[in-house]
Protein backbone atom coordinates (compact mmCIF):
# COMPACT_ATOMS: atom_id res chain seq x y z
CA UNK A 1 0.00 0.00 0.00
CA UNK A 2 2.88 2.34 1.12
CA UNK A 3 4.82 1.35 -2.21
CA UNK A 4 1.29 2.27 -4.50
CA UNK A 5 1.20 5.76 -3.06
CA UNK A 6 4.51 6.65 -3.41
CA UNK A 7 3.94 5.30 -6.92
CA UNK A 8 1.61 7.59 -6.85
CA UNK A 9 3.39 10.61 -5.41
CA UNK A 10 5.75 10.09 -8.17
CA UNK A 11 3.44 9.68 -10.91
CA UNK A 12 1.46 12.98 -9.74
CA UNK A 13 4.28 14.83 -9.68
CA UNK A 14 5.64 13.84 -13.05
CA UNK A 15 2.50 14.98 -14.06
CA UNK A 16 3.05 18.51 -12.59
CA UNK A 17 6.30 19.08 -13.85
CA UNK A 18 5.65 17.36 -17.11
CA UNK A 19 4.01 19.15 -19.84
CA UNK A 20 0.77 16.32 -19.02
CA UNK A 21 -0.90 18.97 -16.83
CA UNK A 22 -3.79 19.47 -18.82
CA UNK A 23 -4.25 16.72 -19.90
CA UNK A 24 -5.36 15.89 -16.63
CA UNK A 25 -8.41 18.14 -16.61
CA UNK A 26 -11.89 17.56 -16.72
CA UNK A 27 -13.27 16.41 -19.02
CA UNK A 28 -12.22 13.49 -20.81
CA UNK A 29 -15.30 13.18 -22.84
CA UNK A 30 -17.83 15.68 -25.29
CA UNK A 31 -20.96 14.42 -25.99
CA UNK A 32 -23.47 16.42 -28.21
CA UNK A 33 -26.54 14.96 -27.71
CA UNK A 34 -30.41 14.35 -29.23
CA UNK A 35 -33.18 13.19 -27.07
CA UNK A 36 -36.83 11.48 -27.69
CA UNK A 37 -39.38 11.72 -24.78
CA UNK A 38 -41.55 8.60 -25.77
CA UNK A 39 -45.01 8.59 -25.40
CA UNK A 40 -47.28 5.24 -25.03
CA UNK A 41 -50.35 4.93 -26.94
CA UNK A 42 -52.45 6.15 -23.53
CA UNK A 43 -50.50 9.35 -23.41
CA UNK A 44 -48.12 8.13 -20.71
CA UNK A 45 -44.73 9.54 -20.98
CA UNK A 46 -42.37 5.69 -20.48
CA UNK A 47 -38.64 6.19 -21.49
CA UNK A 48 -35.69 8.77 -22.96
CA UNK A 49 -34.56 7.72 -25.71
CA UNK A 50 -30.69 9.36 -26.17
CA UNK A 51 -28.06 9.88 -29.02
CA UNK A 52 -24.58 10.72 -27.55
CA UNK A 53 -22.51 11.80 -30.22
CA UNK A 54 -19.07 11.31 -29.00
CA UNK A 55 -15.34 13.77 -29.71
CA UNK A 56 -13.43 12.57 -32.50
CA UNK A 57 -10.38 12.30 -30.23
CA UNK A 58 -12.47 9.53 -27.72
CA UNK A 59 -14.34 8.18 -30.71
CA UNK A 60 -10.35 7.16 -32.27
CA UNK A 61 -9.65 5.88 -28.70
CA UNK A 62 -12.62 4.01 -28.36
CA UNK A 63 -13.01 2.65 -32.26
CA UNK A 64 -9.41 1.81 -32.42
CA UNK A 65 -8.49 -1.91 -32.49
CA UNK A 66 -12.43 -3.15 -32.52
CA UNK A 67 -12.84 -3.79 -36.68
CA UNK A 68 -12.53 -7.47 -36.13
CA UNK A 69 -12.67 -8.10 -39.74
CA UNK A 70 -10.20 -5.96 -41.00
CA UNK A 71 -12.48 -4.55 -43.92
CA UNK A 72 -11.97 -0.79 -42.77
CA UNK A 73 -15.52 -0.44 -41.82
CA UNK A 74 -16.55 -0.56 -38.08
CA UNK A 75 -19.79 -2.33 -37.97
CA UNK A 76 -22.51 -2.46 -35.21
CA UNK A 77 -21.66 -5.95 -34.39
CA UNK A 78 -18.02 -4.92 -34.13
CA UNK A 79 -18.58 -2.37 -31.77
CA UNK A 80 -21.39 -4.03 -30.16
CA UNK A 81 -18.52 -5.51 -26.69
CA UNK A 82 -17.58 -1.97 -25.88
CA UNK A 83 -21.14 -0.44 -26.17
CA UNK A 84 -22.22 -3.72 -23.50
CA UNK A 85 -19.21 -2.37 -21.18
CA UNK A 86 -19.95 0.90 -21.49
CA UNK A 87 -23.67 0.20 -21.10
CA UNK A 88 -23.08 -1.87 -17.94
CA UNK A 89 -20.83 0.67 -16.11
CA UNK A 90 -23.09 3.63 -17.17
CA UNK A 91 -25.71 1.62 -15.30
CA UNK A 92 -24.07 2.41 -12.18
CA UNK A 93 -24.48 6.11 -13.08
CA UNK A 94 -27.85 5.72 -14.01
CA UNK A 95 -26.97 6.38 -17.29
CA UNK A 96 -26.45 10.35 -16.28
CA UNK A 97 -30.32 10.55 -16.24
CA UNK A 98 -32.48 12.08 -13.97
CA UNK A 99 -35.97 12.35 -14.42
CA UNK A 100 -38.04 14.15 -11.73
CA UNK A 101 -41.75 14.19 -11.30
CA UNK A 102 -43.24 16.63 -9.20
CA UNK A 103 -39.43 17.39 -8.31
CA UNK A 104 -39.30 13.57 -6.93
CA UNK A 105 -36.78 11.41 -8.63
CA UNK A 106 -37.79 8.36 -10.73
CA UNK A 107 -36.52 5.11 -10.99
CA UNK A 108 -35.29 3.73 -14.03
CA UNK A 109 -36.15 0.39 -15.56
CA UNK A 110 -33.73 -2.16 -17.49
CA UNK A 111 -32.31 -0.22 -20.39
CA UNK A 112 -33.51 -2.70 -23.45
CA UNK A 113 -32.19 -1.37 -26.74
CA UNK A 114 -28.45 0.12 -26.91
CA UNK A 115 -25.89 0.12 -29.87
CA UNK A 116 -22.90 2.07 -31.34
CA UNK A 117 -23.08 3.69 -34.75
CA UNK A 118 -19.78 4.52 -36.44
CA UNK A 119 -20.81 7.00 -39.67
CA UNK A 120 -19.17 10.04 -41.48
CA UNK A 121 -15.95 9.79 -38.99
CA UNK A 122 -18.50 10.09 -36.14
CA UNK A 123 -19.61 8.01 -33.33
CA UNK A 124 -22.54 7.59 -31.57
CA UNK A 125 -24.17 5.50 -28.80
CA UNK A 126 -27.71 5.02 -28.53
CA UNK A 127 -30.06 3.67 -26.02
CA UNK A 128 -33.35 3.84 -24.28
CA UNK A 129 -33.70 4.91 -20.83
CA UNK A 130 -37.32 3.82 -19.72
CA UNK A 131 -39.15 4.92 -16.39
CA UNK A 132 -40.06 2.11 -13.85
CA UNK A 133 -43.41 3.02 -14.15
CA UNK A 134 -45.28 5.64 -16.92
CA UNK A 135 -45.97 8.69 -15.86
CA UNK A 136 -49.46 11.13 -16.90
CA UNK A 137 -47.46 14.52 -17.91
CA UNK A 138 -51.36 16.45 -17.09
CA UNK A 139 -50.97 14.99 -13.74
CA UNK A 140 -47.53 17.26 -13.08
CA UNK A 141 -44.35 18.23 -13.72
CA UNK A 142 -41.98 15.93 -16.32
CA UNK A 143 -38.43 17.44 -15.88
CA UNK A 144 -35.39 15.29 -17.72
CA UNK A 145 -32.06 16.23 -16.97
CA UNK A 146 -28.86 14.46 -18.76
CA UNK A 147 -25.67 15.32 -17.43
CA UNK A 148 -22.26 14.01 -15.28
CA UNK A 149 -21.60 15.30 -11.89
CA UNK A 150 -18.55 15.12 -12.16
CA UNK A 151 -18.02 16.23 -15.32
CA UNK A 152 -15.81 13.81 -16.44
CA UNK A 153 -18.44 13.60 -19.87
CA UNK A 154 -19.50 17.11 -20.57
CA UNK A 155 -22.94 16.36 -22.05
CA UNK A 156 -24.42 19.31 -24.27
CA UNK A 157 -27.88 19.09 -26.49
CA UNK A 158 -26.90 20.04 -29.99
CA UNK A 159 -28.19 23.16 -31.07
CA UNK A 160 -30.62 22.31 -34.46
CA UNK A 161 -34.14 20.09 -33.28
CA UNK A 162 -32.07 18.78 -29.90
CA UNK A 163 -35.29 16.83 -28.53
CA UNK A 164 -38.30 15.43 -29.89
CA UNK A 165 -41.41 13.66 -29.04
CA UNK A 166 -41.86 9.88 -30.12
CA UNK A 167 -46.05 8.17 -29.61
CA UNK A 168 -48.92 9.84 -28.29
CA UNK A 169 -48.19 13.00 -26.61
CA UNK A 170 -51.20 14.53 -25.19
CA UNK A 171 -53.39 17.29 -27.43
CA UNK A 172 -52.86 19.53 -24.47
CA UNK A 173 -49.18 18.85 -24.12
CA UNK A 174 -45.77 20.50 -25.60
CA UNK A 175 -42.52 19.65 -24.97
CA UNK A 176 -40.07 22.65 -24.04
CA UNK A 177 -36.38 22.31 -24.03
CA UNK A 178 -34.80 25.08 -21.84
CA UNK A 179 -32.03 26.54 -24.94
CA UNK A 180 -28.08 26.51 -24.29
CA UNK A 181 -27.92 29.10 -22.15
CA UNK A 182 -26.54 32.32 -23.67
CA UNK A 183 -23.08 34.25 -22.47
CA UNK A 184 -25.29 36.58 -20.13
CA UNK A 185 -27.20 33.78 -18.69
CA UNK A 186 -23.79 31.89 -17.88
CA UNK A 187 -22.47 35.15 -16.49
CA UNK A 188 -25.57 35.57 -14.11
CA UNK A 189 -25.22 31.70 -12.74
CA UNK A 190 -21.45 32.77 -12.18
CA UNK A 191 -22.36 35.83 -10.41
CA UNK A 192 -24.65 34.03 -8.33
CA UNK A 193 -22.38 31.04 -7.73
CA UNK A 194 -19.39 33.36 -7.13
CA UNK A 195 -21.30 34.80 -4.04
CA UNK A 196 -21.89 31.16 -2.95
CA UNK A 197 -19.61 29.32 -0.23
CA UNK A 198 -18.31 26.34 -1.40
CA UNK A 199 -20.62 24.14 0.42
CA UNK A 200 -23.31 25.28 -1.57
CA UNK A 201 -25.70 22.99 -2.73
CA UNK A 202 -28.71 24.09 -5.12
CA UNK A 203 -32.45 23.34 -4.29
CA UNK A 204 -34.44 20.08 -4.69
CA UNK A 205 -31.17 18.08 -3.40
CA UNK A 206 -30.11 18.15 -6.93
CA UNK A 207 -26.29 17.99 -7.19
CA UNK A 208 -23.87 20.77 -8.54
CA UNK A 209 -24.03 19.36 -12.20
CA UNK A 210 -27.65 19.92 -12.32
CA UNK A 211 -27.50 23.79 -12.66
CA UNK A 212 -25.38 23.38 -15.74
CA UNK A 213 -27.79 20.61 -17.28
CA UNK A 214 -30.25 21.67 -19.97
CA UNK A 215 -33.86 20.64 -18.31
CA UNK A 216 -36.09 18.98 -21.13
CA UNK A 217 -39.79 19.57 -19.81
CA UNK A 218 -43.29 18.30 -20.96
CA UNK A 219 -45.88 21.43 -20.32
CA UNK A 220 -49.28 20.88 -20.32
CA UNK A 221 -52.50 23.12 -19.56
CA UNK A 222 -54.62 22.17 -17.20
CA UNK B 1 32.11 -16.93 -6.89
CA UNK B 2 29.15 -18.57 -4.42
CA UNK B 3 28.57 -15.52 -3.24
CA UNK B 4 27.91 -14.10 -7.05
CA UNK B 5 26.14 -17.69 -7.39
CA UNK B 6 23.95 -17.22 -4.61
CA UNK B 7 22.90 -13.77 -5.30
CA UNK B 8 21.48 -14.90 -8.69
CA UNK B 9 19.29 -17.20 -7.43
CA UNK B 10 18.39 -14.56 -4.80
CA UNK B 11 17.66 -12.36 -7.55
CA UNK B 12 15.67 -14.62 -9.93
CA UNK B 13 14.00 -16.03 -6.79
CA UNK B 14 12.77 -12.26 -6.47
CA UNK B 15 11.63 -12.37 -9.77
CA UNK B 16 9.65 -15.14 -9.80
CA UNK B 17 7.74 -14.02 -6.76
CA UNK B 18 6.93 -10.83 -7.91
CA UNK B 19 5.87 -12.03 -11.37
CA UNK B 20 3.43 -14.78 -9.81
CA UNK B 21 2.57 -12.03 -7.88
CA UNK B 22 1.43 -9.94 -11.01
CA UNK B 23 -2.07 -9.57 -10.77
CA UNK B 24 -4.61 -10.13 -13.73
CA UNK B 25 -2.45 -8.11 -16.77
CA UNK B 26 -0.76 -11.19 -17.23
CA UNK B 27 -3.13 -13.81 -16.01
CA UNK B 28 -6.04 -12.69 -18.35
CA UNK B 29 -4.51 -12.54 -21.33
CA UNK B 30 -3.07 -15.89 -21.56
CA UNK B 31 -6.74 -17.32 -19.79
CA UNK B 32 -8.76 -15.83 -22.44
CA UNK B 33 -9.19 -18.31 -25.23
CA UNK B 34 -10.90 -20.59 -22.82
CA UNK B 35 -13.69 -17.90 -21.95
CA UNK B 36 -14.59 -17.23 -25.55
CA UNK B 37 -17.67 -19.71 -26.16
CA UNK B 38 -19.72 -16.79 -23.99
CA UNK B 39 -18.24 -13.30 -24.33
CA UNK B 40 -17.43 -11.94 -27.89
CA UNK B 41 -13.41 -12.55 -28.05
CA UNK B 42 -12.54 -9.41 -28.23
CA UNK B 43 -11.28 -7.73 -24.83
CA UNK B 44 -12.72 -3.73 -24.07
CA UNK B 45 -9.58 -1.64 -23.08
CA UNK B 46 -10.50 -0.49 -19.86
CA UNK B 47 -9.44 3.35 -21.16
CA UNK B 48 -12.10 2.79 -23.56
CA UNK B 49 -15.01 3.45 -20.95
CA UNK B 50 -16.71 6.45 -21.02
CA UNK B 51 -16.88 5.68 -16.71
CA UNK B 52 -15.18 3.16 -14.72
CA UNK B 53 -17.79 0.46 -13.25
CA UNK B 54 -18.77 1.08 -9.40
CA UNK B 55 -18.22 -1.95 -6.74
CA UNK B 56 -21.07 -2.30 -4.87
CA UNK B 57 -20.34 0.07 -1.91
CA UNK B 58 -20.76 2.70 -4.62
CA UNK B 59 -16.81 3.49 -5.07
CA UNK B 60 -15.42 3.11 -8.34
CA UNK B 61 -13.23 0.40 -8.88
CA UNK B 62 -9.89 1.11 -9.66
CA UNK B 63 -7.46 0.26 -12.55
CA UNK B 64 -4.98 -1.91 -11.67
CA UNK B 65 -1.19 -0.23 -11.97
CA UNK B 66 -0.30 -3.24 -14.13
CA UNK B 67 -3.75 -2.66 -16.56
CA UNK B 68 -2.82 0.84 -17.22
CA UNK B 69 -0.65 3.16 -15.33
CA UNK B 70 -1.85 6.59 -16.42
CA UNK B 71 -5.17 5.51 -16.07
CA UNK B 72 -4.70 4.20 -12.80
CA UNK B 73 -2.82 7.58 -11.77
CA UNK B 74 -5.47 9.54 -12.84
CA UNK B 75 -7.64 8.01 -10.99
CA UNK B 76 -5.60 7.61 -7.60
CA UNK B 77 -5.46 11.00 -7.40
CA UNK B 78 -9.20 11.97 -8.33
CA UNK B 79 -9.72 9.41 -5.32
CA UNK B 80 -6.72 11.22 -3.20
CA UNK B 81 -8.43 14.85 -4.28
CA UNK B 82 -11.99 14.21 -3.39
CA UNK B 83 -10.97 12.52 -0.37
CA UNK B 84 -8.69 15.39 0.90
CA UNK B 85 -11.02 18.12 -0.23
CA UNK B 86 -13.68 16.66 1.36
CA UNK B 87 -12.01 15.78 4.67
CA UNK B 88 -11.33 19.68 4.33
CA UNK B 89 -14.73 20.57 3.58
CA UNK B 90 -15.98 18.64 6.17
CA UNK B 91 -14.31 20.30 9.00
CA UNK B 92 -15.07 23.47 7.73
CA UNK B 93 -18.68 22.45 6.90
CA UNK B 94 -19.50 20.80 10.22
CA UNK B 95 -18.52 24.04 12.13
CA UNK B 96 -16.77 27.20 10.80
CA UNK B 97 -15.91 28.27 14.22
CA UNK B 98 -14.33 24.65 15.21
CA UNK B 99 -12.60 24.78 12.33
CA UNK B 100 -11.50 28.51 13.10
CA UNK B 101 -10.36 27.53 16.63
CA UNK B 102 -8.38 24.19 15.39
CA UNK B 103 -6.48 26.48 12.44
CA UNK B 104 -5.46 29.16 15.33
CA UNK B 105 -4.56 26.33 17.84
CA UNK B 106 -2.88 24.74 15.32
CA UNK B 107 -0.70 28.24 14.40
CA UNK B 108 -0.04 28.76 17.78
CA UNK B 109 1.35 25.88 18.13
CA UNK B 110 3.85 26.33 15.05
CA UNK B 111 4.10 30.10 16.42
CA UNK B 112 5.75 28.26 19.47
CA UNK B 113 7.28 25.54 18.34
CA UNK B 114 8.95 27.46 14.73
CA UNK B 115 10.68 29.84 16.81
CA UNK B 116 12.48 27.45 19.70
CA UNK B 117 12.45 25.35 16.64
CA UNK B 118 16.37 23.71 14.84
CA UNK B 119 18.88 26.74 14.48
CA UNK B 120 16.27 29.56 15.89
CA UNK B 121 16.63 28.61 19.11
CA UNK B 122 20.47 29.12 19.14
CA UNK B 123 20.23 32.05 17.48
CA UNK B 124 18.35 33.56 19.63
CA UNK B 125 19.88 32.14 22.98
CA UNK B 126 23.17 33.35 22.19
CA UNK B 127 21.71 37.03 21.24
CA UNK B 128 20.37 36.93 24.71
CA UNK B 129 23.71 35.95 26.24
CA UNK B 130 25.22 39.59 24.63
CA UNK B 131 22.53 41.26 26.34
CA UNK B 132 21.86 42.16 29.80
CA UNK B 133 19.24 41.97 32.46
CA UNK B 134 18.38 45.53 32.15
CA UNK B 135 17.74 45.36 28.26
CA UNK B 136 14.94 42.08 28.98
CA UNK B 137 12.38 44.39 29.15
CA UNK B 138 13.05 46.29 25.58
CA UNK B 139 14.15 43.19 23.99
CA UNK B 140 10.51 41.52 24.98
CA UNK B 141 8.70 45.13 23.58
CA UNK B 142 10.39 45.03 20.36
CA UNK B 143 9.87 40.84 20.35
CA UNK B 144 6.55 41.81 20.59
CA UNK B 145 6.63 44.53 18.23
CA UNK B 146 8.10 42.49 15.75
CA UNK B 147 6.08 39.31 15.69
CA UNK B 148 3.42 41.82 15.37
CA UNK B 149 4.95 43.27 12.25
CA UNK B 150 5.52 40.56 10.87
CA UNK B 151 1.59 38.94 11.05
CA UNK B 152 0.72 42.46 9.27
CA UNK B 153 3.11 41.96 6.65
CA UNK B 154 2.00 38.74 5.58
CA UNK B 155 -1.70 39.56 5.84
CA UNK B 156 -1.21 42.85 3.91
CA UNK B 157 1.01 40.37 1.08
CA UNK B 158 -1.53 37.76 0.69
CA UNK B 159 -4.61 39.37 0.69
CA UNK B 160 -2.42 42.07 -2.12
CA UNK B 161 -1.98 38.69 -3.78
CA UNK B 162 -5.48 37.53 -3.68
CA UNK B 163 -6.98 40.54 -4.88
CA UNK B 164 -4.77 40.71 -7.79
CA UNK B 165 -5.48 36.87 -8.34
CA UNK B 166 -9.19 37.96 -8.11
CA UNK B 167 -9.25 41.03 -10.01
CA UNK B 168 -8.06 39.16 -13.15
CA UNK B 169 -9.39 35.86 -12.67
CA UNK B 170 -13.07 37.74 -12.25
CA UNK B 171 -13.11 38.12 -15.83
CA UNK B 172 -12.63 34.97 -17.37
CA UNK B 173 -12.96 32.45 -14.98
CA UNK B 174 -15.09 31.72 -11.45
CA UNK B 175 -13.46 33.39 -8.70
CA UNK B 176 -13.83 30.78 -6.28
CA UNK B 177 -12.25 28.66 -8.74
CA UNK B 178 -9.43 30.26 -9.42
CA UNK B 179 -8.50 31.45 -6.08
CA UNK B 180 -8.84 27.70 -4.68
CA UNK B 181 -6.38 27.12 -7.53
CA UNK B 182 -4.03 30.03 -6.44
CA UNK B 183 -4.06 28.86 -3.04
CA UNK B 184 -3.54 25.24 -3.79
CA UNK B 185 -0.57 26.28 -6.31
CA UNK B 186 1.39 28.21 -3.59
CA UNK B 187 1.25 25.47 -1.01
CA UNK B 188 2.77 23.28 -3.46
CA UNK B 189 5.64 26.08 -5.12
CA UNK B 190 5.71 26.88 -0.75
CA UNK B 191 6.75 22.77 -0.08
CA UNK B 192 8.93 22.58 -3.13
CA UNK B 193 10.51 26.14 -1.91
CA UNK B 194 11.49 24.36 1.75
CA UNK B 195 13.13 21.05 -0.19
CA UNK B 196 14.92 23.30 -1.83
CA UNK B 197 16.23 25.37 1.39
CA UNK B 198 16.81 21.96 3.13
CA UNK B 199 18.92 20.39 0.22
CA UNK B 200 20.35 24.02 0.18
CA UNK B 201 21.21 23.49 4.12
CA UNK B 202 23.14 20.21 2.71
CA UNK B 203 25.57 21.09 0.69
CA UNK B 204 27.52 23.56 3.23
CA UNK B 205 28.00 20.48 5.25
CA UNK B 206 28.81 17.62 2.79
CA UNK B 207 31.44 19.75 1.59
CA UNK B 208 33.83 20.66 4.61
CA UNK B 209 37.63 20.64 2.89
CA UNK B 210 39.10 17.88 3.93
CA UNK B 211 42.56 19.41 3.05
CA UNK B 212 42.31 22.28 5.27
CA UNK B 213 40.18 20.58 8.14
CA UNK B 214 43.21 17.65 7.88
CA UNK B 215 42.03 15.42 11.00
CA UNK B 216 39.40 17.50 11.83
CA UNK B 217 35.93 15.13 12.19
CA UNK B 218 32.53 15.92 10.42
CA UNK B 219 31.17 16.42 14.28
CA UNK B 220 33.73 19.18 14.98
CA UNK B 221 33.45 21.00 11.58
CA UNK B 222 29.81 21.24 12.69
CA UNK B 223 30.60 22.11 16.00
CA UNK B 224 32.78 25.09 14.37
CA UNK B 225 29.98 25.93 12.30
CA UNK B 226 27.18 26.21 14.62
CA UNK B 227 29.34 28.52 16.40
CA UNK B 228 29.83 30.62 13.84
CA UNK B 229 26.14 31.49 13.95
CA UNK B 230 26.99 32.75 17.82
CA UNK B 231 26.43 36.48 16.47
CA UNK B 232 23.37 35.58 14.61
CA UNK B 233 22.80 38.72 12.80
CA UNK B 234 26.48 38.99 11.37
CA UNK B 235 27.02 36.10 9.96
CA UNK B 236 25.09 37.48 6.88
CA UNK B 237 27.49 37.59 3.53
CA UNK B 238 30.75 36.78 5.94
CA UNK B 239 30.76 33.15 6.36
CA UNK B 240 30.52 30.57 2.75
CA UNK B 241 29.28 28.20 4.43
CA UNK B 242 26.51 29.23 6.74
CA UNK B 243 24.30 31.37 4.05
CA UNK B 244 21.19 32.99 5.76
CA UNK B 245 18.94 33.78 2.79
CA UNK B 246 15.23 34.73 3.27
CA UNK B 247 14.33 30.72 3.51
CA UNK B 248 15.70 30.77 7.44
CA UNK B 249 12.31 31.72 8.73
CA UNK B 250 11.25 33.73 11.34
CA UNK B 251 13.52 32.33 13.50
CA UNK B 252 16.69 34.03 12.50
CA UNK B 253 14.85 37.49 12.59
CA UNK B 254 12.52 36.97 15.63
CA UNK B 255 15.29 38.91 17.88
CA UNK B 256 16.90 42.40 17.14
CA UNK B 257 20.86 41.87 17.44
CA UNK B 258 21.79 42.11 20.87
CA UNK B 259 24.00 45.35 19.73
CA UNK B 260 21.42 47.20 18.34
CA UNK B 261 19.43 46.84 21.85
CA UNK B 262 22.16 48.99 23.32
CA UNK B 263 23.02 52.82 23.71
CA UNK B 264 20.28 55.47 23.30
CA UNK B 265 16.82 53.86 23.10
CA UNK B 266 14.06 55.66 21.80
CA UNK B 267 10.43 54.64 20.80
CA UNK B 268 11.42 55.87 16.95
CA UNK B 269 14.66 53.36 17.19
CA UNK B 270 12.44 50.63 19.10
CA UNK B 271 9.64 50.86 15.77
CA UNK B 272 12.62 50.87 13.22
CA UNK B 273 13.95 48.10 14.49
CA UNK B 274 10.69 46.30 14.83
CA UNK B 275 9.77 47.01 11.28
CA UNK B 276 13.15 45.50 10.01
CA UNK B 277 13.00 42.32 11.75
CA UNK B 278 9.30 41.98 10.94
CA UNK B 279 8.90 43.39 7.55
CA UNK B 280 10.07 39.78 5.81
CA UNK B 281 6.91 37.84 6.01
CA UNK B 282 7.23 34.28 7.94
CA UNK B 283 6.65 31.86 5.63
CA UNK B 284 4.37 29.70 8.44
CA UNK B 285 2.31 32.92 8.34
CA UNK B 286 2.13 32.95 5.00
CA UNK B 287 1.11 28.80 4.28
CA UNK B 288 -1.92 29.82 6.96
CA UNK B 289 -3.29 32.41 4.99
CA UNK B 290 -2.95 31.02 2.15
CA UNK B 291 -4.54 27.78 3.26
CA UNK B 292 -7.30 29.03 5.13
CA UNK B 293 -8.60 31.22 2.30
CA UNK B 294 -8.71 28.00 0.09
CA UNK B 295 -11.05 26.67 2.64
CA UNK B 296 -12.85 29.94 2.34
CA UNK B 297 -11.97 30.79 5.75
CA UNK B 298 -10.14 34.15 5.19
CA UNK B 299 -10.52 35.88 8.51
CA UNK B 300 -9.67 31.97 10.42
CA UNK B 301 -6.19 33.11 8.13
CA UNK B 302 -6.31 36.49 10.12
CA UNK B 303 -6.53 35.50 13.74
CA UNK B 304 -4.58 32.25 13.12
CA UNK B 305 -1.46 34.60 11.95
CA UNK B 306 -1.87 36.40 15.23
CA UNK B 307 -1.99 33.69 17.23
CA UNK B 308 1.18 32.61 15.18
CA UNK B 309 2.26 35.81 16.27
CA UNK B 310 1.79 35.22 20.28
CA UNK B 311 2.87 31.76 19.86
CA UNK B 312 6.42 33.20 18.54
CA UNK B 313 6.46 35.94 20.95
CA UNK B 314 6.11 33.74 24.26
CA UNK B 315 9.01 31.57 23.26
CA UNK B 316 11.55 34.02 21.90
CA UNK B 317 10.14 36.33 25.01
CA UNK B 318 10.74 32.70 27.26
CA UNK B 319 14.41 32.01 26.27
CA UNK B 320 15.20 35.37 26.13
CA UNK B 321 14.09 35.78 29.80
CA UNK B 322 15.39 31.76 30.89
CA UNK B 323 18.96 33.26 29.02
CA UNK B 324 19.60 35.99 31.03
CA UNK B 325 18.63 34.45 33.91
CA UNK B 326 20.66 31.42 33.67
CA UNK B 327 23.13 31.91 30.86
CA UNK B 328 25.21 29.04 32.04
CA UNK B 329 22.39 27.06 31.45
CA UNK B 330 21.91 28.69 27.73
CA UNK B 331 25.17 28.42 26.97
CA UNK B 332 24.95 24.43 27.67
CA UNK B 333 21.98 24.20 25.30
CA UNK B 334 23.39 25.97 22.60
CA UNK B 335 26.63 23.60 22.41
CA UNK B 336 25.49 20.12 23.25
CA UNK B 337 22.67 20.07 20.32
CA UNK B 338 24.20 22.03 17.48
CA UNK B 339 24.40 18.81 15.26
CA UNK B 340 21.28 17.36 16.26
CA UNK B 341 19.48 21.31 15.60
CA UNK B 342 20.63 21.30 12.27
CA UNK B 343 19.62 17.60 11.09
CA UNK B 344 16.71 17.89 12.94
CA UNK B 345 16.16 21.09 11.12
CA UNK B 346 16.84 19.43 7.67
CA UNK B 347 15.01 16.41 8.08
CA UNK B 348 11.86 18.88 9.30
CA UNK B 349 12.41 20.94 6.57
CA UNK B 350 12.47 18.41 3.77
CA UNK B 351 10.34 15.84 5.12
CA UNK B 352 7.86 18.62 5.81
CA UNK B 353 8.43 20.10 2.37
CA UNK B 354 8.07 17.34 0.63
CA UNK B 355 4.38 17.03 2.05
CA UNK B 356 3.56 20.04 1.45
CA UNK B 357 4.64 20.10 -1.98
CA UNK B 358 3.17 16.83 -2.09
CA UNK B 359 -0.60 18.23 -0.82
CA UNK B 360 -0.50 21.45 -2.54
CA UNK B 361 0.28 19.46 -6.06
CA UNK B 362 -2.81 17.20 -5.38
CA UNK B 363 -5.39 19.83 -4.22
CA UNK B 364 -4.05 22.12 -7.10
CA UNK B 365 -4.12 19.77 -10.22
CA UNK B 366 -7.68 18.69 -8.89
CA UNK B 367 -8.78 21.89 -8.42
CA UNK B 368 -7.84 22.69 -12.02
CA UNK B 369 -10.06 20.11 -13.05
CA UNK B 370 -12.84 21.69 -11.30
CA UNK B 371 -12.37 24.78 -12.07
CA UNK B 372 -12.28 23.75 -16.29
CA UNK B 373 -15.40 22.40 -15.39
CA UNK B 374 -17.34 25.36 -14.66
CA UNK B 375 -17.10 27.06 -17.84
Amino acid sequence: MTLRRWTTAWAILACALGASGPAVAHPHVWVNMRSDVVFNDQGLITALNLMWTFDDNYAQMAIDGLDANGDGVYSPDELEPLTKENMASLKDYDYFTVMRFNGEKQALGEVTESGQIWSNDKLALHFQVPLKTPLDPTKGEFVAKVYDPDFFIAIDYVKDDPVSVIGNIPKSCKLVVKPVPTDAEVEETRAMLSTKGPDWKPENNEDFGAVFAQPVTIQCKA
Amino acid sequence: MQGLTRALLAIIAVAFIWLSALPPAIAQSTEQPVAQDTAPAVKIDRKKLLVQPRNKDGTVSQVSFFDDPVLWAREMQQSFYSRMSGTLRQMKGSSAFAATWTLMLLSFGYGVFHAAGPGHGKAVISAWLLATESELKRGILISFMSALVQALTAIALVSVLFLVVASVGSTARDVAGVLESASYGLIGVMGLYLVWTALRMLWPVRTPEPAAFAGVTPKQTIQLHSFETFEPMKTQGTSADHVHGPDCGCGHAHLPDAQDLRGDWSLAKAFSLAFAVGIRPCTGAILVLVFANGLGLYWAGIFSTFAMAVGTFITVSAIAAVAVYSKRLAARLVRGNGRLMEWLGFGLRLGGGAAIAFLGTILFLGSLGSTNAMM
